[in-house]
């Protein structure tokens, strides 16, 4: 009771001024002319005019549509009003999106891999640093419902970009030399891949060990104990090394390789 | 000239802009977050960089649409002739109308860097400051072209389009010169190409590049500007926003009134 009472003086007023505010606002239409009865008419047959359209039309059946090919980098940015990284984040959505289109839901062998790359290539160039177009051809561009020929463009695209900025984009170029290995089943691939990283990746410290000496553990696993040997060897010569843990494990890699253990 | 700066701030209360600016801040996030769950990855980096670009349009878009409908509606309603029948000139006028915009504009870049704080990492709020800081000074030259357009023209349509022309004009200015620099398909040497690139080599000397301001990748860790690129655009922008107001109060004692 005591919280009724407390609550009814707040609850009493807004209940009255809403009802005023609905009995003002039919009053204001009531007092208004009413329309002519033949303008009411004639909205009616507009609507069934309209209804009667629709449905002669028939119902819109579901097509793919192709992605098309990407504007210039120059219309891009026209197109953003020079907003170019917002341009490229925004089409990174929109190809990704690109396989479920009204109605259908296409698998990545059914799309267009050309103009694909094509909207990933710009994404990079307007905004070199977005990791999202990598991401997406590394990992969801070369999943299983896409043919070989399509996984292996991807792959091959992301390789090329990788050298433009390996300090950046390192961690593309290991994932696709572990989709060639795993996936691909193609050990001559992915000892390509994984040697081009570490090429470009085996003086730069900030760049994970794992990565930088993903070639030797692939030789390791080949069985082609020879050539990581002189890889291993190789970089504990060259200095490189500075790590404790990370020379120790190459050492003891190395002497485990040297007495056939491995 | 007080009198006229509360004037401003009070028809843009009455005006309801406060409620505007807070749908506008919503609907933005909004959209944001419904692009940002279609993403796989960084989200982060796309919430900052589509609110960003979102927040610019709709601040620049409606300020400048607000002061063109104001300065309009006045002369068309005849409440210009009241003002000036105090004792206040037309630069008085001029001045009071652009400050009260500035301070309206200052009320809105502080709301959407509040808003925008909410996500960007304490690492980027000097950033995010920078960026604020530019947003201003972009809605000041747009104010004080849109004054220019409205006092000049007193038309709704002609204003905004000019206006809406100029800005469209100024964003993409440094495109259209670069792209002027190495045309395709003609003789760089030959007479038009020369021509266009004259032209807008002109129009780079008269026009601020808009383009260079409030950039949404200084959000997600791309370098800022130097600090002598930011002073030269500051102070691009306060000479140009300066020069606009003048020609506008010139503009506004060539009229009969």
């Amino acid at each position: 009771m005591k919280f009724k009472s407390i609550l009814r003086p707040s609850i009493t007023p807004s209940i009255g001024f809403l009802r005023e505010e609905a009995r003002l606002f039919f009053a204001k239409r009531k007092a208004q002319a009413p329309a002519p009865k033949m303008l009411w008419a004639l909205v009616t047959v507009g609507l069934l005019v309209s209804t009667g359209l629709s449905l002669t039309r028939g119902s819109p059946a579901a097509t793919a549509e192709e992605l098309g090919l990407p504007p210039a980098i120059v219309k891009a940015r026209l197109l953003s009003l020079d907003e170019p990284v917002a341009f490229a984040k925004l089409s990174n959505l929109m190809v990704q999106a690109h396989d479920a289109q009204p109605g259908l839901s296409l698998s990545y062998g059914q799309l267009n891999y050309e103009q694909l790359i094509a909207w990933l290539n710009l994404s990079l160039v307007l905004d070199p640093t977005g990791q999202y177009p990598l991401m997406a051809a590394s990992r969801l561009y070369t999943q299983g419902s896409a043919d070989k020929a399509r996984q292996r463009k991807m792959t091959d695209w992301v390789a090329a970009r990788f050298e433009e900025d390996p300090a950046r984009r390192w961690p593309w170029m290991a994932h696709i030399a572990y989709v060639a290995k795993t996936q691909f089943k193609d050990q001559t691939l992915a000892l390509e891949y994984a040697q081009k990283l570490r090429l470009k990746t085996e003086s730069m410290p900030s760049i994970p060990a794992w990565a930088r000496q993903l070639e030797i553990f692939f030789k390791i696993e080949m069985k082609d104990s020879d050539a990581a040997k002189f890889l291993i060897g190789g970089l504990l010569q060259s200095g490189q090394i500075k790590d404790a843990h990370e020379l120790w494990f190459l050492t003891h890699t190395l002497r485990e390789l040297e007495e056939g253990k491995r | 000239m007080l009198a006229l700066i509360r004037l401003t701030l009070l028809e843009s209360w009455r005006g309801r802009s406060g409620r505007f600016l807070v749908m506008a801040l919503i609907a933005v996030q909004v959209v944001a977050s419904f692009a940002v769950q279609m993403a796989v990855t960084e989200s982060l980096e796309l919430r900052l960089t589509t609110t960003a670009f979102l927040y610019r349009l709709c601040l620049i878009f409606a300020l400048g649409v607000a002061m063109i409908a104001s300065v309009v509606r006045e002369h068309e309603s005849g409440f210009v002739y009241v003002l000036l029948a105090h004792p206040i000139s037309r630069m008085h006028y001029v001045l009071g109308r652009i400050l009260g915009y500035g301070v309206v504009a200052l009320v809105a870049v502080l709301a959407v860097m509040a808003v925008m704080a909410i996500w960007v990492p304490m690492a980027q709020w000097g950033a995010l400051a920078v960026w604020t800081l530019s947003l201003w000074l972009e809605l000041i030259v747009i104010g004080s072209v849109a004054l220019f357009f409205a006092l000049g023209l007193r038309n709704m349509v002609g204003s905004m389009s000019m206006w809406l022309a100029f800005y469209v004009f100024a964003r993409v200015l440094d495109v259209a010169r670069t792209m002027a620099a190495s045309p395709i398909g003609q003789d760089p040497n030959g007479v038009a190409a020369m021509a266009g690139q004259w032209t807008f080599t002109v129009m780079g000397w008269v026009i601020p590049p808009l383009g260079s301001y409030t950039r949404s990748e200084w959000l997600v860790g791309s370098a800022l500007p130097s600090v002598e690129s930011c002073l030269l655009l500051g102070s691009w922008a306060l000479v140009y926003g300066l020069i606009c107001v003048v020609a506008a109060a010139i503009d506004f004692y060539r009229h009969e009134i």
